[in-house]
């Protein structure tokens, strides 16, 4: 008792505003969140009214003293939710300048401008090269970053739709006056507040009295049933109490007064709140990946940058070559048209899925959804349509269902059936309007049912109301005394739960006749209720008792008070077994997604009966006697029980869960780096959504907060669509394969150069901004057109990639020790032809460099004994560097083609990407305004090409061409024991 | 209470999970496996003799490739472009020698007086000129020399003579005249295959910018013949006001320009690029001077800023 009360304190101490503990900010922050994932633990809900005034320090009559509450406002903060601390701006574009290849880009930038401030200080008219590529290295890092930062940031709105919700005054008794007007943020614990119809409750209150007060939980249980909450005696679980009215929730009914027990973040709907605007999702799987990847080959940059640093050095060139040689190996190194390429493939891929009623809100989420391993989908408005629904009849001795096709013949003529539509149409206190049905669900669901077979308000003109007894949860029943005005008689009847009405009855109704009800038959009707109840029903049964016209005239007074008419001896017309029916497609949809390897697990908030009957009807579990697991046992386990508890049953329904405990089962899942997707739509899901690694909101019936903290929002509310979600998640992963094999390729001819350069001491055959040129421009479209690509097998089929990676070791030797080895040579052919036709002979090429690249020689003999000045040598180097770039660009326009398959041959797919075609064209185009545009080739240190130096590359795309489609020919085949699917079969 | 639950799955847990430095050193040698690096040996040879095989076929390619274009398109006597077709243009530049030890630095620096100083300008000049003495005696080169004369142009496949001999005082005996603060700096034209210079070879059609010296040369040798006109002139001179007065008197040997009999230059066995010896005859001692030599001919473009048609170095005599 006083550690929870110290427990309390100590939570109360922590949300208050200006920071009480001195920790730091991000501290605190922390702290909040580890305080926020635990259960609501405090027994205020338990305990007599009396300690709780006494707690509090207040008077249920007067209320607060002004004074009191304006100490305990300023101690503890307003009654608001406060944002989580959030990082601003300028660190989080400082963090998207410096991730991944940029800090390698930089020191890039960084080498080049030492190399022009040597220059500068040493040379007398030093060359400005060093300085563009210096600038142009910035440039790229900074538009690649601020690109990342523009997707990144994404203020977070989710606090100000918690806020939305929040009413603005509420009517508070202090000093023993009722101020209807106090603003609801400055109330505190211990006021006394009165909540009536309509009203929003507050804050967390504890009922005091009340009158037919109901309240709508769903923003915390995602149920939109309206409950009672009266001055009873609490139960153990706070959310689940009678006693106790939440922050946020609607009053539908009746009106209350309570005493405020929690006020602000620590209210239910508080941590909530807090929750999901606290939590920092894992990154999705995508981002790991390129992750990986990215820290590897910048590793292997920089490796390989140092070792050519030390040897050349060691070698003796001096400190400018050696810092030209490592600018050229790491931008030749880096991909950096990896980012862009991968954005804009998620963003056409998010565009494409918006045209199928799937909103994407967070990019890498379409992949995430494509290597999703389990689903936990919440039940109401997800699976199910948030909507009652008459399901099954019991009409003596058989139980009809009603979407049975034969139903209607069964019923037709069916004189009990008949008398039931009556009381329903009659026992009821639901509204027909022009717009439909208004009233509770169940009703609202009976007469939605009976309108299919008879008009209600035409029975309802028939059988005028005299006199009724409302339901309450005492009774358990309603009653209604309606005048026939056909036979100038009253009949009585009766709706309720089926225990209390089975008592009541005499007979039962029969298709043509009444029998006498006896003890076989109660059995039977015991039976068949509970059958139904099992299956997750809500069971109604309905009695009606005709008056004797002389014994009740027509001018008899009923009187509901003293009742004068009998409840007893009644006659049973049937049961109706209502449900929250599961959407259409969703049991054919779940089907799909488990055939894809996908587990989908239930969480809901809802009675076990109820899920596990859902769970049944849609496939999550395919037998009855699946594992359900409710909050209170959850609440027991600790996370490595619940973990294990998942790894032994494949099939789970979570029941009764609350929002935290949606939360845990999140984080249980995902241990094992399993992908998890949340699909919600209430509030109550706000932090399993934020956590999991797709949030998946609906767009229908979705909260507000549920849609601005999901990643995916399914415009339709259609369970199916993520189906397509999981299978364009699956396409693009496969097609990024190819995009970023496609990517990599083109590496190996950029690296290359530079090392040919440093060993054979050739004249460089491919400059930095050359490279540049490759990566991001000529690769980009073609690049990216390959995620327009369709897929080779059926995606569905088999189960999500665990293991499988984005950039597998296969894919490294395809790229880098076949096709790219294929690109370089067709670039050192096509650059030792143009050095040969203007005079140098490649033999004569190798070791020339120390005398080409000296400025103080003007006169460097060819083979043919020709002698070139600096001038002269320089632009046949930017010559032969734009072919090299030439031969690159006709290689990897093949390549494009080779790239668009995995393992089907090209001669099956065809070439029906048009995207591709056309970004195959487009490269053209940009390598030809590279090399042709004036002042755009002297920038890129291009050169007009003469034509046929174009043409070099031909023979070596023919030889690529030829090699892969061998090689995947035998992947196909399993030719040489399969060597070619285990080496290179990415 | 907890343990009893979880004793229901203890049988199903794993015994333990590798540590990172296990993993690794499992990678380099797994005992269980026998794989090195993640392959077995066997996989290894397997897969370099694949690779061997697969670069083997891309090399060959790559040399097949080569070789028939070489074999079909070059001439190993004659560039494939030429000239105006070619980048090396129609305006060829200048070249000086001895070459300074530095890379990018074109200054001659040394001491007026001791040996070890200048022995380096020494020998540079003798290595280059070497091939200019040696003509008669390497086979091939040399036989096919031709006397040749403004009026005697050489027949094709023939080569004119360079006789440096006679250059006093800067021969190699002389110490090309290093050794007196004086030294002989050698230029010479740029080769461009089948470049035939137009030459300033009428007096009164001479270019504003030329030197008042070599203008007056030109006349006084024309009026001696027209024929020795046809030159390729060249002219020094300090590139500020104060170097042309600290580069003192210049003489250029033999003459102050190239021959024209020299061109077109066609890559005939044991051709011999035509030299000017530039003597300052008394620069300015304890000072760089800034040297720019200029070649004339009406297709020689010059720019200073583009360094077309000129060399520059700097001279620095301690």
């Amino acid at each position: 008792m006083i550690t929870r009360a110290a427990s309390l304190a100590s939570i109360s101490d922590l949300f208050r505003p200006n920071n009480p503990r001195r920790l730091r900010s991000r501290d605190l922050s922390s702290t909040r969140l580890n305080e926020l994932k635990k259960e609501i633990q405090t027994n205020i809900h338990i305990i007599p009214l009396k300690d709780v005034y006494d707690i509090l320090g207040t008077n249920p009559i007067t209320g607060l003293t002004s004074a009191k509450a304006k100490d305990l406002l300023d101690y503890y903060g307003p009654n608001t939710l406060t944002p989580a601390t959030q990082f601003g701006w300028p660190r989080l574009l400082f963090k998207s300048l410096c991730t991944g290849f940029s800090i390698l880009i930089w020191l890039g930038a960084a080498l080049c401008l030492v190399a022009y401030v040597i220059e500068l200080s040493t040379k007398a008219n030093p060359s400005t090269d060093n300085l563009y590529l210096g600038y142009v290295l910035i440039g790229v890092d900074l538009i690649c970053g601020i690109f990342s930062f523009c997707q990144n940031y994404k203020s977070s709105k989710i606090m100000k739709s918690f806020n939305n919700m929040i009413p603005m005054y509420a009517n508070c008794i202090r000093d023993g006056a009722l101020n209807p007007a106090t603003p609801v943020r400055e109330l505190v614990k211990g006021d006394i507040v009165q909540v009536s119809a309509g009203d929003v409750v507050p804050a967390d209150m504890r009922i005091i009295d009340s009158k037919g007060f109901k309240v709508d939980n769903s923003s915390l249980t995602g149920e939109s049933i309206a409950v009672p909450r009266g001055n009873t005696e609490g139960t153990s679980n706070i959310l689940e109490s009678p006693n106790v009215a939440f922050f946020s929730a609607l009053c539908v009914e009746g009106r209350a007064q309570g005493v405020v027990i929690c006020c602000g973040d620590l209210t239910a709907m508080g941590r909530v709140a807090g929750l999901a605007a606290r939590l920092q999702p894992a990154p999705s799987p995508l981002a790991r990946e390129i992750k990986r990847f990215m820290r590897c080959m910048s590793l292997w940059a920089l490796t390989l940058g140092l070792f050519i640093a030390a040897a050349s050095l060691i070698l003796g060139y001096p400190f400018m070559q050696t810092t030209i040689f490592v600018i050229g190996i790491i931008v030749a190194n880096i991909p950096e048209g990896l980012q862009p390429t991968v954005t804009a493939s998620l963003t056409l891929t998010a565009k494409r899925m918006v045209k199928k009623n799937c909103l994407v809100k967070n990019l890498e989420a379409v992949e995430a959804m494509g290597a999703c391993t389990t689903i936990c989908s919440d039940k109401t408005g997800t699976l199910t349509e948030n909507k009652m629904c008459v399901r099954h009849i019991w009409i003596w001795n058989t139980t009809h269902f009603v979407l049975d096709p034969d139903f209607e013949r069964h019923i037709r003529d069916n004189k009990a059936f008949n008398a039931m539509n009556v009381c329903g149409a009659l026992c009821s206190t639901a509204i027909v309007t022009k717009e439909g049905v208004r009233g509770d669900a169940s009703e609202q669901a009976i007469l939605m049912f009976l309108f299919k077979y008879n008009d209600p308000e035409a029975i309802r003109r028939r059988f005028p109301k005299v006199a009724e007894i409302p339901f309450n949860s005492v009774n358990k029943y309603q009653v209604s005394i309606h005048y026939d005005t056909k036979f100038s008689r009253f009949i009585v009847v009766m709706k309720g739960a089926p225990e209390c009405i089975f008592g009541r009855c005499a007979t039962v109704a029969c298709a043509k006749r009444d029998i006498i009800m006896t003890s076989e038959i109660r059995d039977i009707a015991d039976r068949t209720t509970e059958e139904l109840a099992n299956t997750g029903e809500r069971i109604l049964a309905f009695a009606d008792l005709i008056l004797d016209s002389n014994q009740y005239p027509p001018d008899f007074q009923f009187d509901t008070e003293e009742i004068n008419f009998p409840l007893e001896q009644l006659r049973l017309l049937g049961v109706m077994g209502l449900m929250d029916p599961p959407r259409e497609q969703v049991r054919s949809a779940i089907q799909r997604v488990r055939a894809a390897g996908v587990r989908v697990m239930m969480v809901t908030g809802d009675h076990p009966a109820t899920a596990r009957a859902v769970a049944v009807e849609v496939g999550i579990a395919t037998s009855p006697r699946c594992h359900v697991i409710t909050g209170t046992e959850l609440r027991s386990m600790t996370s490595d029980l619940l973990y294990l508890t998942l790894e032994k049953h494949y099939e789970i329904v979570f029941a009764r869960t609350s929002p935290t405990q949606k939360l845990q089962i999140v984080e249980a899942c995902q241990r094992n780096h399993n992908v998890v997707a949340v699909t919600g739509d209430g509030v109550n899901d706000a932090p399993a959504l934020r956590q999991a690694d797709i949030g998946i909101s609906m767009g229908i019936t979705g909260s507000q907060v549920s849609k601005q903290t999901a990643d995916i929002i399914l415009m339709d509310d259609n369970f199916a669509t993520i189906v397509t979600g999981i299978e364009e998640g699956r396409k693009i992963f496969d097609n990024l394969k190819k995009s970023i094999c496609y990517i990599l390729i083109s590496n190996v001819p950029e690296i290359l150069p530079v090392l040919m350069f440093i060993l054979f001491s050739i004249p460089l055959p491919l400059g930095v901004m050359t490279i540049l040129c490759v990566d991001l421009g000529t690769d980009m479209w073609p690049a990216v057109s390959l995620s327009y690509e369709k897929t080779e097998s059926d995606v569905m089929a088999r189960p999500p990639r665990t293991s499988e990676r984005l950039v597998s070791t296969r894919m490294l030797w395809l790229a880098y020790g076949h096709l790219g080895l294929i690109e370089f040579s067709a670039g050192m052919f096509a650059y030792f032809i143009v050095m040969a036709e203007h005079g140098f002979y490649p033999r004569d090429l190798f070791g020339i460099r120390q005398r080409w690249d000296n400025e103080a020689v003007s006169d460097v003999q060819d083979s043919l004994g020709q002698e070139w000045t600096y001038a002269e040598r320089k632009e046949l180097e930017r010559a032969c560097q734009a072919t090299y770039f030439a031969a690159i660009v006709i290689t990897q326009m093949m390549n494009g083609i080779i790239c668009k398959t995995r393992y089907n041959s090209i001669f099956q797919t065809g070439m029906n990407n048009n995207i591709l075609n056309l970004g195959l064209v487009f490269e053209l185009i940009i390598a030809c305004i590279v090399c042709y545009v004036p002042g755009i080739n002297t920038f890129f240190r291009t050169y007009p090409l003469r034509f046929r130096w174009w043409l070099l590359g031909l023979p070596f795309s023919a030889l690529m061409f030829v090699s892969d489609e061998f090689r995947k020919y035998c992947i196909r085949r399993r030719l040489f024991g399969g060597w070619f699917n285990s080496l290179t079969n990415y | 209470m907890v343990n009893s639950k979880l004793e229901e799955f203890s049988k199903g847990t794993k015994a333990s999970r590798r540590i990172a430095p296990q993993k690794f050193s499992d990678f380099l040698y797994d005992d269980e496996t026998g794989e090195v690096l993640g392959r077995t040996p066997e996989r290894w040879g397997k897969l370099l003799i694949y690779l061997v095989i697969f670069w083997s076929v891309v090399v060959a390619f790559f040399f097949i490739c080569l070789t028939t274009f070489l074999q079909h398109f070059i001439n190993p006597r004659v560039p494939r472009l030429q000239q105006e077709y070619s980048l090396i243009g129609t305006s060829p530049g200048l070249g000086f020698r001895p070459l300074p030890p530095d890379v990018r630095s074109t200054l001659i620096w040394y001491k007026g007086t001791g040996y070890d100083s200048y022995k380096y300008w020494e020998d540079q000049l003798i290595d280059f000129l070497s091939v200019y003495k040696k003509k008669g005696q390497t086979a091939g080169a040399g036989q096919n020399i031709f006397n040749c004369d403004f009026k005697n142009l050489p027949p094709p496949g023939k080569v004119c003579d360079v006789d440096i001999r006679g250059w006093e005082p800067c021969i190699e005996e002389n110490h090309f005249s290093f050794h007196k603060s004086s030294p002989c700096i050698f230029l010479k034209l740029n080769r461009i295959y089948g470049w035939r210079p137009e030459y300033y070879n009428e007096t009164n059609n001479l270019p504003q910018e030329m030197p008042v010296d070599l203008q007056t040369h030109i006349r006084n040798i024309t009026g001696y013949n027209r024929d020795y006109a046809n030159m390729v002139w060249v002219s020094c001179h300090g590139e500020t006001p104060a170097d042309k007065e600290n580069i003192g008197p210049i003489k250029y040997l033999p003459y102050p320009g190239f021959p024209g009999y020299f061109y077109p230059y066609n890559n005939a066995e044991g051709y011999l690029s035509p030299l000017v010896a530039v003597h300052l005859q008394r620069p300015r001692t304890g000072i760089v001077i800034n040297i720019e030599c200029r070649a004339w001919a009406k297709n020689i473009k010059y720019d200073r800023r583009e360094r077309l048609g000129v060399v520059h170095f700097e001279l620095m005599i301690e």
